[in-house]
């Protein structure tokens, strides 16, 4: 059943419709699978950015999927307030899936390049942070990308009009990327180290603007 | 060091904001055991009425 579930969301995450239409509470079901999903894929990529040593990488497996879980928390309300104020067309149970299923999108990636991360960090002085980094910045990419592909295919949906209400819904989604980030800086300055190395984003921040 | 906090302090807010983390996944964890009963009694639902469609 779970891994019926689990090709269900792949097949979201692909921007495919269910072969059945779903339900308010299948869909809450198959958001709630796609954090969990991201959290075990995200403590993956903890566990390679943090092989320079065993504690790191125990220490990894939680902390990276706590800041991505954090962040999302710290952004949700906003963006489901934006959606309010905008009158978009979209519900927040359905801005709140989409954005559990690119969250599980990223994630994924970041697992994909985990073995990537792992083998550069130990065989490459010079890539391996730059490559561990990259694989962040590939993941924030992918998944700000499925958001807004799955939101605009959700309000394509309900109003039957790929243009009547997307621009409502389109800023919510701008709203939620934007302070995602935001407090993704933020946690990560919290839980630093997360790569064995110092790198500008350990300061948060006040330490990325700094020349 | 984080807005002249020293580390300890740093430590503390990282503590208290996993806690929230924490009760997040126990508040996720409700969420799907209630959207799955949910779920459960609708897919019932669409059963008996498949089931009692042709007769009526």
């Amino acid at each position: 059943m779970e891994t019926n579930r689990l090709s269900q969301l792949m097949t979201l995450a692909c921007g495919n419709p269910l072969a059945r239409p779903t339900t308010r509470s299948h869909e809450t079901m198959l958001a709630v699978l796609a954090i969990v999903s991201a959290l075990v894929l995200a403590s993956l990529w903890g566990v390679a950015a943090g092989s320079a040593s065993a504690s790191l990488a125990v220490a990894n497996s939680y902390k990276v999927p706590m800041v991505i879980l954090l962040s999302a928390l710290t952004a949700l309300p906003a963006g489901l307030v934006a959606l309010r104020l905008t009158n978009a067309k979209l519900s927040a149970v359905e801005l709140t899936s989409a954005f559990a299923l690119a969250i599980f999108g990223g994630t994924l990636v970041l697992a994909t390049l985990a073995p990537v991360v792992a083998i550069y960090y130990h065989t490459s002085s010079k890539a391996g942070v730059p490559v561990a980094m990259g694989s962040v910045f590939i993941a924030l990419g992918t998944a700000t990308l499925l958001f807004g592909r799955s939101v605009a295919r959700r309000v394509l949906e309900k109003t039957g009009d790929a243009t009547s209400g997307r621009a409502a819904s389109l800023f919510a989604v701008v709203v939620l990327v934007t302070l995602f980030v935001a407090a993704l800086v933020q946690y990560v300055a919290l839980a630093s180290p997360i790569i064995g190395e110092v790198t500008r984003f350990d300061g948060g921040v006040d330490s990325m603007f700094v020349r | 060091m984080l807005a002249g906090h020293d580390s300890h302090y740093v430590h503390i807010v990282w503590l208290v904001a996993s806690l929230f983390g924490i009760a997040a996944v126990v508040a996720l964890a409700v969420i799907y055991r209630r959207a799955a009963r949910r779920h459960e009694l609708e897919q019932a639902e669409q059963i008996i009425a498949e089931h009692d469609g042709p007769s009526d």
